[in-house]
């Protein structure tokens, strides 16, 4: 009876933590949504109304671009430079190493002329774009993948201990 | 009226990073009562620059020296880090700064097609203290009516550095409030200081501002869109401005605009000043003359000189 518990809660364990990666991969699917949609909205909002950068900060992007507009913004009145809050902005995003490797060195970019400045937004929305389309196209087969790796490490773990 | 200069001169330091601005800071309130403006140049000393000349900010030149990381700072600042924003303004060489500051800026020029394009490599830059003197126009305003109460056209005369501006803009504000509609066409941003469309300066309550707008372009706009009774422009300093006007005192409306002249006389000598004569557009002229260190504003009827008008 009591092995029985403990094989079902290693079970359950080994769900749950499937569950959280697979969380964790669909939060980093809406914050290159949003945030691509966000850098859109800015790189048109700049052509039509060369909109400055506190004022385009501001906007309402939702939940999960909202936090990195916020957090460039906060770092800019603490007086750090553009291309420092942006980096440091994109290294608290929840997305793989090499996305926000790729993204961070667009910031020295949004400093130039217009458009500089619009071409590294632009930029910016197409890797989302692109990484997003990638992680949909792998979804089907990671979230196999995935399931397949936590329950078999949860049933080795059952039948070692058991 | 001391305090609020001081006051002024440490809003205009709060826009130096912050070892300039502490040194600015230190500066004795003697001097920053007298500050006119702030200058920065690549690897010199901050100064401040006052009618006496320009002092560095420290006694010890190095602990002064402004670094072109200083300068960068100072226009990215100024820009709300959206050079882009500002690329007009900057193209000009001067930036509007929030709390009715001018940052000029000199740099390496950008030329497309023989035009300027931009300015990079930022090089000199100069922070100045506008100073409003609400009121001073209070005295000349009424002497340019006439009998029925009608704004008669005028001219502002001194030569630089005379404080035809500051009249200008207290004129601005006093026909405002007199219950004129005054059309206000800032090509320099030196009238209003408008940030993010907000004039910086009290204009008075009637007045509307065409920002960064060159006079011939702007006053016709003005003239179609918010048919004013009264339009005021910085420095007449071309032909094209002197057309500008005549057009503009066809249309029936008043002008209130500034020009570097001594006096009326010297109007009359220059070819340029002659042809604005000849259009009798202008009727008035308050002329600034500083007496024992104070101005004195003395209103004058311009004569016309009979030349024919520009086309």
């Amino acid at each position: 009876m009591l092995r029985g518990a403990g094989a079902l809660l290693i079970l359950c364990a080994a769900l749950l933590t499937r569950r959280a990666l697979l969380e964790e991969r669909r939060a980093a699917q809406r914050t290159r949504r949003a945030l691509a949609a966000a850098f859109e909205a800015m790189e048109a909002e700049i052509r039509a109304l060369l909109t400055p950068f506190p004022a385009l900060l501001r906007r309402d992007v939702g939940p999960e671009a909202g936090p990195f507009l916020q957090a460039v913004a906060a770092s800019l009145r603490r007086g750090r430079s553009l291309c420092e809050a942006w980096s440091g902005a994109v290294d608290a995003l929840p997305l793989p190493e090499e996305e926000r490797a790729a993204l961070a060195p667009l910031g020295a970019r949004l400093g130039g002329d217009e458009e500089g400045v619009r071409a590294a937004l632009k930029l910016a929305a197409e890797m989302l774009r692109a990484g997003y389309e990638e992680a949909e196209r792998r979804r089907a087969q990671e979230e196999r993948l995935t399931t397949a790796l936590c329950l078999s490490a949860g049933l080795l773990l059952v039948i070692l201990l058991i | 009226m001391e305090q609020d200069r001081v006051r002024r001169f440490e809003q205009a330091a709060e826009l130096l990073p912050p070892r300039l601005r502490r040194l600015a800071m230190e500066t004795p309130d003697e001097r920053k009562e007298r500050a006119e403006e702030l200058r920065l140049r690549v690897n010199a000393p901050l100064t401040v620059v006052t009618a006496e000349g320009e002092h560095p900010v420290a006694a010890a030149e190095r602990d002064a020296l402004v670094t072109r990381d200083d300068v960068e700072r100072v226009v990215a600042g100024v820009t709300e880090y959206s050079r882009y924003a500002s690329a007009e303004s900057l193209r000009r060489g001067f930036l509007p700064v929030r709390g009715g500051f001018r940052l000029g800026v000199c740099g390496t020029v950008v030329l497309r097609d023989g035009a300027v394009c931009s300015l990079k490599d930022y090089s000199s830059l100069a922070l100045r203290i506008v100073r409003e003197r609400v009121g001073v126009g209070e005295a000349v305003a009424p002497e340019l009516f006439d009998g029925e109460g009608r704004f008669r056209s005028t001219l502002i005369l001194s030569p630089p550095g005379g404080g035809k501006t500051t009249l200008l803009r207290d004129l601005i504000r006093c026909l405002s409030d007199g219950g004129l509609r005054v059309a206000v066409v800032d090509e320099r941003s030196e009238l209003a200081v408008s940030v993010d469309g907000c004039p910086q300066t009290e204009l008075g309550a009637r007045t509307d501002v065409l920002d960064g707008c060159p006079k011939a372009l702007g006053v016709p706009m003005v003239l179609r869109a918010m048919s004013p009774q009264v339009i005021a422009v910085d420095e007449i300093a071309c032909g094209a401005d002197v057309d500008t006007m005549c057009a503009a005192a066809n249309c029936g409306v008043a002008l209130l605009a500034t020009i570097h002249a001594r006096d009326v006389p010297e109007l009359t000598r220059k070819p340029l000043w002659r042809a604005l004569l000849a259009a009798e557009v202008f009727e008035r002229a308050v002329v600034i003359a500083i007496e024992g260190g104070a101005r004195r504003y003395r209103v004058e009827d311009v004569p016309c000189s009979g030349e024919p008008a520009r086309s």
